[in-house]
């Protein structure tokens, strides 16, 4: 029944680690009156009082992904409407506290209304991104360092290695490394129960070690209990949960429907909808679709060759250099192939770098200086050849130099007499005589 | 959740003697349950001709088969040639929705990149409704999209290649991908995500350029494989020479192919 989150001594380490959940204590206003609660002790008070006090139940609640969000989204609805605009009306014969009435009114907010149905759909999915970075995160991070729970080994690296080595070595299952999310709270949770001498799986208190050990083993308890809903948030497969809009009126009818046309009885109604009415081939069509994958929105960014300037696309910061530096990146490098582009933006990069203007060589104490001379002068250009067209400059001089990335090649980098020549792999085949002189360089049209 | 529940019979009745630790050493709980499950690769049963011929180590690498340009369907063929020096990266794990009468239905997917480090590359993609399944769904079909990756030289011809050996480029959606040479120690000069593939390929140092709207992730990726997959569809002029056809490994074991395989009359 209770989504009991840990004692605030937990929250310390998982404040950093957690995005959206609120694991530290949050106050709460009830929806209609002034009365605050702190979150997540008093939820059973706070729902308990808008039970008793305003008649107002919400549906669902344990399924409500973020409950203090959600309950802060109302009342701030309710400060303006009343609860008839929002919530369905119930009648009841009794009042409350147990006594006998008549026709007393109720008002349950359930996710009928759209709004609603919204909103929690909303709060899992924040909640599902949330638990998935902080999953790919914990699959991928390699300074994991924890001592094991049962022997006195200090387990590093990968924390999929500290749950293999408690299965393999102490058949402790806890569950796959994939499946899980938010391992350390949980790896914590059960040191302390272990050192609280109770049972992982029946809870019951032991005297000493050996005895917790003795019971755990001949009981089968060396596992996590199914039931227990507090290890529910560990579980990656939780947070996928979406329950169908309620139609409670409607769902008996469907699962009449179902057992006549199908055989089979499911408890849970969604798993059927799936089965019936999900079209298979647009599955297989998504299921190899790389486009998906969008990216979070950071571009590397390009900066500019000769200020601090910052652009996401090329084609900007080529305007950005002709207007403020009155520099066409295009016309200075129109004759230039691939390699000799790369040699002068390494150039140009250490000298703005070392503060000497690029074509005069001056050196200059600071930016702001070099920028003055060289916007007088007009000296934002690409030096002579000879000073950059040295091997040094082919490699890059900024890390991450988005620059470098998205130059094109000129159109006549073919017939560039400066190329290199590039050798393959296998220099051992020799080259057919027969088929080099029909090759097409040999043929005079 | 459903992990939870171990294979119980190893817990009950007096294993005692051996100190606090269940009896689960005989191996039926671990191939289901553990992480590993190296043991099931003993166990291959190929179902495939190819599968047979490598099975029995008719095929002495993963190069002839890639030199007749046979479709790998099993991925244990890789494993079997690859299978310690293979590294495996879950690129990223994103949900997908699908709007079904009963409401949003949501499924995982997960995109994993695979290399040796030296000289193969592959990519998978694999939608599903839990997370592991995914990620186990996308390592297979990484591991049956390998490719070899051939690398060269840039001007001397001194220790082992390191780069690109031709200019290559690759496209995906809108999203293209060139491949440029570049001298030893320069590094792979590109953004993290093809970064990342070229390092997992065994190639040291590239220039890259990319056009196109590089915020898909997904297509810069597959433009990037598609790049790396063309080093060896690109004939160079030290390939011209004609080289004898040798006989594809169907037809010179195909007695052995012929030959019904006893393991399936042992499971009957």
């Amino acid at each position: 029944m209770e989504h009991a989150k840990p004692s605030s001594g937990h929250d310390e380490a998982t404040r950093k680690s957690s995005v959206i959940k609120p694991t530290r204590n949050t106050a709460i206003k009830c929806l209609k009156c002034d009365k605050v609660y702190i979150f997540p002790a008093d939820k059973d008070d706070c729902l308990a009082h808008l039970y008793l006090e305003h008649r107002l139940v919400i549906a669902d609640v344990d399924e409500v992904a973020l409950l203090e969000e959600y309950l802060q989204y109302w009342e701030q609805e309710f400060q303006t409407h009343e609860f008839e605009q929002y919530c369905t009306t119930l009648f009841l014969d009794q009042l409350p506290d147990g006594t006998y009435a008549k026709n007393e009114k109720y008002y349950l907010l359930c996710d009928i209304l759209p709004q609603d149905y919204e909103l929690r759909h909303r709060l899992q999915q924040q909640c599902l991104s949330a638990a998935l970075q902080r999953h790919q995160f914990e699959l991928t991070d390699r300074s994991f360092s924890k001592e094991c729970l049962f022997c006195r080994t200090v387990i590093n690296g990968l924390r999929s290695e500290y749950l293999d080595h408690l299965f393999e070595k102490h058949f402790l299952l806890v569950g796959k490394p994939e499946k899980l999310v938010y391992v350390d709270e949980l790896l914590e949770r059960l040191e302390t129960n272990l050192e609280k001498l109770i049972c992982l799986y029946c809870e019951k208190t032991f005297k000493d070690r050996p005895t917790l050990k003795e019971h755990m083993r001949k009981k089968g308890h060396k596992r996590i209990n199914p039931n227990r809903r507090e290890y529910d948030k560990y579980f990656l497969i939780n947070y996928n949960r979406t329950s169908a809009p309620t139609n409670r009126k409607q769902q008996p009818q469907k699962q009449r429907q179902k057992r006549q046309t199908s055989g089979t009885e499911q408890d849970d109604a969604s798993v059927d909808f799936d089965k019936h009415f999900a079209r298979p081939d647009s599955d297989c069509e998504h299921d190899s679709d790389w486009s998906d994958w969008a990216g979070d929105g950071d571009f590397p960014t390009l900066k500019c060759l000769y200020c601090s300037q910052d652009e996401t696309q090329f084609s900007t910061l080529k305007e950005h250099m002709v207007q403020s530096h009155r520099f066409d990146f295009d016309a200075a490098t129109s004759a230039l192939n691939f390699y000799q582009r790369v040699k002068v933006i390494n150039y140009v990069r250490r000298q703005i770098c070392m503060l000497r203007c690029v074509r005069c060589d001056l050196q200059f104490d600071d930016e702001e200086l070099l920028s003055e001379h060289m916007a007088q002068e007009a000296h934002y250009s690409i030096a002579e050849r000879s000073s950059w067209d040295k091997p040094e400059f082919f490699f890059p001089y900024l890390e991450n130099d988005g620059l470098l990335c998205v130059l094109d090649d000129s159109t006549g980098d073919d017939v560039s007499t400066d190329v290199v020549r590039i050798i393959s792999e296998d220099n051992l085949a020799n080259i057919n005589k027969d088929a080099e002189r029909l090759s097409l360089e040999n043929f005079k049209l | 959740m459903a992990d939870a529940a171990p294979a119980r019979s190893g817990f009950r009745g007096g294993f005692g003697s051996r100190g606090g630790r269940g009896g689960r050493g005989r191996g039926r709980g671990r191939g289901a349950r553990g992480r590993g499950g190296k043991e099931d690769s003993k166990e291959w049963v190929p179902v495939t001709k190819l599968g047979r011929l490598v099975r029995e180590g008719k095929i002495k690498s993963l190069e002839e088969i890639y030199l007749y340009s046979l479709p790998i369907k099993e991925f244990e063929i890789i494993d079997f040639f690859l299978g310690s020096s293979l590294r495996d990266e879950v690129l990223k794990i994103m949900p997908v929705q699908k709007q079904t009468r009963a409401g949003q239905r949501t499924r995982f997917k997960a995109f994993v990149a695979i290399g040796d480090n030296n000289g193969h590359i592959g990519l998978g993609v694999k939608c599903s409704k839990e997370v592991a399944t995914a990620i186990r769904g996308a390592i297979i079909l990484a591991k049956l999209s390998v490719v070899p990756v051939r690398r060269g030289y840039w001007g001397n011809k001194i220790g082992k290649p390191h780069t690109v050996p031709c200019k290559v480029t690759g496209k995906c959606g809108s999203v293209s991908v060139r491949l440029i040479p570049a001298p030893r120690g320069t590094g792979i000069v590109s953004a993290p995500v093809p970064k990342k593939l070229l390092m997992m390929a065994g190639i040291e140092d590239c220039y890259t350029s990319a056009r196109g709207s590089t915020g898909t992730l997904g297509n810069f990726a597959k433009a990037t494989y598609a790049a790396i997959a063309k080093t060896y569809a690109y004939l160079t002029p030290d390939l011209w020479k004609e080289m004898p056809l040798g006989a594809t490994p169907y037809q010179a074991y195909s007695d052995f192919l012929s030959k019904p395989t006893a393991r399936l009359h042992a499971d009957a």
